[in-house]
């Protein structure tokens, strides 16, 4: 008897089971990203879809930064992609080269998306061969932050929009000389994408040439550049790479130690909700030498090349694109979309600060530069660069050497 | 007579008790041969190829070693993994045995000092790294706090490429004196109390009792925990990866042979390489393994 029931049970489980199968016509994407910030944000927008599109579903994927890209990499070498993904530059040659993406040049035309609506640095990032594998998601650029407190102390005007070059570095050379233990201003050297990538072609100077083939480092205006930075730290304007390497360049901003920061829009939800912090500074753009350049890094989304429903995935990546959908992450202050006329409203998500240097800033713009194998020639330039600023080394020198080592990466890549 | 044949005709499974021990170590072996037997013989192959952004492995023979031979920063991270072996080895196995032997003697707190000691081995190494590393800046650490009011002025401890190593060693000997310290305090309680009684009554000090009686007693422990330490300290690699910033002036003066590895296999994705790297090391060690084996006979005590 007991067996009798038990069996009769699991008939019932699995005949419930089944009749559960058989109903879901619906289509599941997945789509994977690594922001926990942003993740609710693209809940409420993967919910929004989902009612304009009855039949699919949108399952989101969120795993943390760290394990990210070995998980994306483990899930293509399998097949098993997830459908609309996020990815960055530095990773994307690898994918595209390799075939794991899906071009979407016919899907943009024949939905008549126009693409100038987009930040043209961040659209670049995401072309090979005349395709485009990546709708922009958003965009970063760097501002400079300058401290109130300091300037004040030093009797001199706050930064503007229309500083050169030679401005900055005089107000940093006068604040170091009367300010006792403190830097006039800080590039944090350790991270390319907040110092050097902008102050090389600000000067007009580039790091990779367009075709992907040749270093800018041999270009006398990117060392020129190279040698302009390492004059900050000689005249004691900025300090030592060392102390930045130990103390991080935001850290010492944030405790009163430099008056003025390079760094990225993304510095902006933590300095805001610094409540010691937030009334004593404020953003302009960086700069100008020869030009007033961001370099621009930003996500774009695109589609695993093991999609089983390449349609679909579209859909919701055409979605995730339109102007009402990037307003809606605009709004929430975590990123600056990509789509241009959205971005005010993330400035305007700041209610203690004004940070909308970072959307004057996306005017001039260059791409983040990136190749297949980025991370080698990018230990090239650690390597070299780093002994330039801690003097052992002339910019003349090792530019010559970076140039040497990147070109020959450059030319084993996979083409 | 007809039990005694039906036992011994059972098979291997059918006996009870085999089956059961070969089931209890089945999971164990099992995951040895999964996580541990089988990637070794991986890694060994994949050495001898190069590995392709998504899998696929092409054959290219000698190519990875040759390429490593003329490696410069190969030679110097092996150069600083013996630099660290060479130092960290002799000094951590002393200062534990001087611990372990203080600590077996009627000192008051003798089991709060015994913990005191061991805490750093239960430290996770990123969390110790971070301490260390604060303790260690150059403007606002602890250590050139001290040295300045004896009018020394610190240096950027793990930034600077002349003193880094040492920085390093130094954390990497206390996180495992501890470790080592408990086996050699076993090691100590096996000793004979007689032998101490009787080297007391023909009136040897405290410190001729250590070198006739303690030493030689414990060169059995003392084997262990030099090959076991010596094994552990050529793979270091967590500790300089969260001391040491990738961006640093010193790094190259510090990393080890891992900490390539590391790079190679997940910065650079050259796979095939870092394979490469990692048969040499175990080429290393095993070579310095059999070295101390077959000194073993010369000094340890049987």
């Amino acid at each position: 008897m007991k067996k009798l029931w038990l069996l009769l049970l699991l008939l019932v489980g699995v005949l419930t089971g089944c009749g559960g199968a058989k109903e879901d016509e619906n289509i599941t994407i997945k789509y994977a990203l690594w922001d926990s910030t942003q993740a609710p944000i693209y809940r409420e927008l993967a919910d929004e879809f989902e009612k304009q599109n009855p039949g699919i579903k949108v399952e989101i994927e969120l795993t943390p930064f760290q394990q990210y890209w070995t998980k994306l990499e483990a899930a293509t070498t399998g097949g098993q992609m997830p459908d609309v993904i996020w990815m960055s530059a530095a990773n994307f040659e690898k994918y595209a080269i390799n075939g794991m993406l899906l071009p979407l040049n016919e899907n943009i035309e024949s939905a008549g998306i126009d693409m100038a609506n987009y930040v043209e640095g961040t659209t670049k990032l995401y072309q090979m061969d005349g395709k485009q594998y990546g709708m922009p998601k958003d965009v970063d650029s760097i501002a400079m932050w300058y401290n109130k407190e300091l300037f004040d102390k030093a009797g001199l005007e706050y930064p503007t929009n229309d500083w050169t070059w030679k401005d900055m570095k005089d107000a940093a050379t006068k604040i170091q000389a009367t300010l006792d233990g403190v830097y006039g201003v800080v590039l944090p050297l350790n991270d390319s994408q907040s110092s050097y990538y902008n102050v090389i072609p600000q000067n007009d100077g580039f790091v990779i040439s367009e075709d992907k083939k040749k270093s800018g480092y041999g270009d006398p205006n990117t060392i020129e550049a190279i040698a302009m930075i390492k004059d900050l730290i000689d005249s004691k304007a900025s300090p030592s790479y060392t102390t930045v390497v130990e103390n991080k360049a935001n850290e010492m901003f944030q405790s009163g130690q430099v008056a003025m920061l390079y760094d990225g829009a993304w510095r902006g939800v933590e300095f805001s909700q610094n409540e010691k912090l937030n009334k004593k500074v404020g953003v302009v753009t960086m700069p100008k030498i020869k030009n007033k350049k961001t370099v621009v890094h930003g996500l774009g989304l695109v589609i695993g090349k093991t999609t089983k429903h390449p349609e679909e995935a579209w859909k919701f990546i055409e979605f995730l694109s339109t102007k009402e959908a990037h307003e809606k992450v605009a709004k929430s202050g975590i990123v600056i979309p990509a789509y241009i006329e959205a971005q005010p409203l993330w400035a305007e998500a700041y209610t203690n600060i004004d940070v909308s240097a970072y959307v004057e800033a996306l005017k001039e713009n260059t791409p983040y530069p990136a190749s297949l194998d980025t991370s080698k020639w990018a230990q090239v330039e650690v390597d070299e660069l780093t002994k330039v600023w801690t003097g052992h080394s002339t910019p003349e020198e090792a530019c010559k050497k970076i140039e040497t080592e990147m070109d020959a990466i450059l030319a084993k890549e996979k083409k | 007579m007809e039990k005694l044949k039906k036992i011994n005709k059972k098979s291997l499974f059918n006996n009870n008790s085999s089956f059961w021990g070969y089931l209890m170590i089945a999971p164990v072996t099992i995951g040895l041969l999964i996580f541990y037997v089988i990637p070794f013989f991986q890694n060994f192959y994949f050495s001898f190829t190069e590995i392709g952004t998504f899998g696929g492995a092409t054959w290219i023979g000698l190519e990875n070693y040759k390429k490593l031979m003329k490696d410069e920063q190969f030679f110097k991270a092996t150069w600083n993994t013996f630099k660290y072996v060479v130092i960290a080895v002799p000094v951590g196995v002393s200062v534990s045995t001087l611990l372990a032997v203080l600590l077996n003697t009627d000192v008051k707190f003798k089991g709060a000092f015994r913990t005191i000691y061991f805490i750093p081995v239960i430290a996770m190494a990123s969390a110790s790294g971070a301490v260390w590393r604060w303790m260690y800046n150059k403007d606002f650490g602890i250590l050139n706090y001290i040295l300045s009011f004896f009018g020394l002025e610190g240096v950027a401890w793990l930034n600077t490429p002349e003193t880094s190593l040492y920085a390093v060693v130094i954390v990497m000997i206390w996180m495992k004196v501890g470790y080592n310290m408990v086996i050699l305090l076993a090691g100590l309680q096996g000793i004979p109390k007689s032998l101490y009684e009787a080297a007391e009554i023909d009136g040897a000090g405290k410190v001729k009792q250590f070198f006739s009686i303690t030493l030689p007693m414990l060169t059995p422990t003392l084997f262990f925990v030099s090959v076991m330490t010596l094994i552990s300290t050529f793979q270091v690699f967590d500790i300089i990866f969260m001391m040491v910033d990738k961006f640093s002036i010193a790094i190259n003066d510090s990393m080890s042979l891992v900490y390539l590895f590391y790079r190679y296999a997940f910065e650079f994705n050259e796979k095939g390489y870092a394979a490469a790297m990692a048969v040499v090391l175990f080429f290393i060690i095993i070579a310095v393994t059999v070295v101390q084996f077959r000194i073993k006979k010369r000094w340890v005590h049987e």
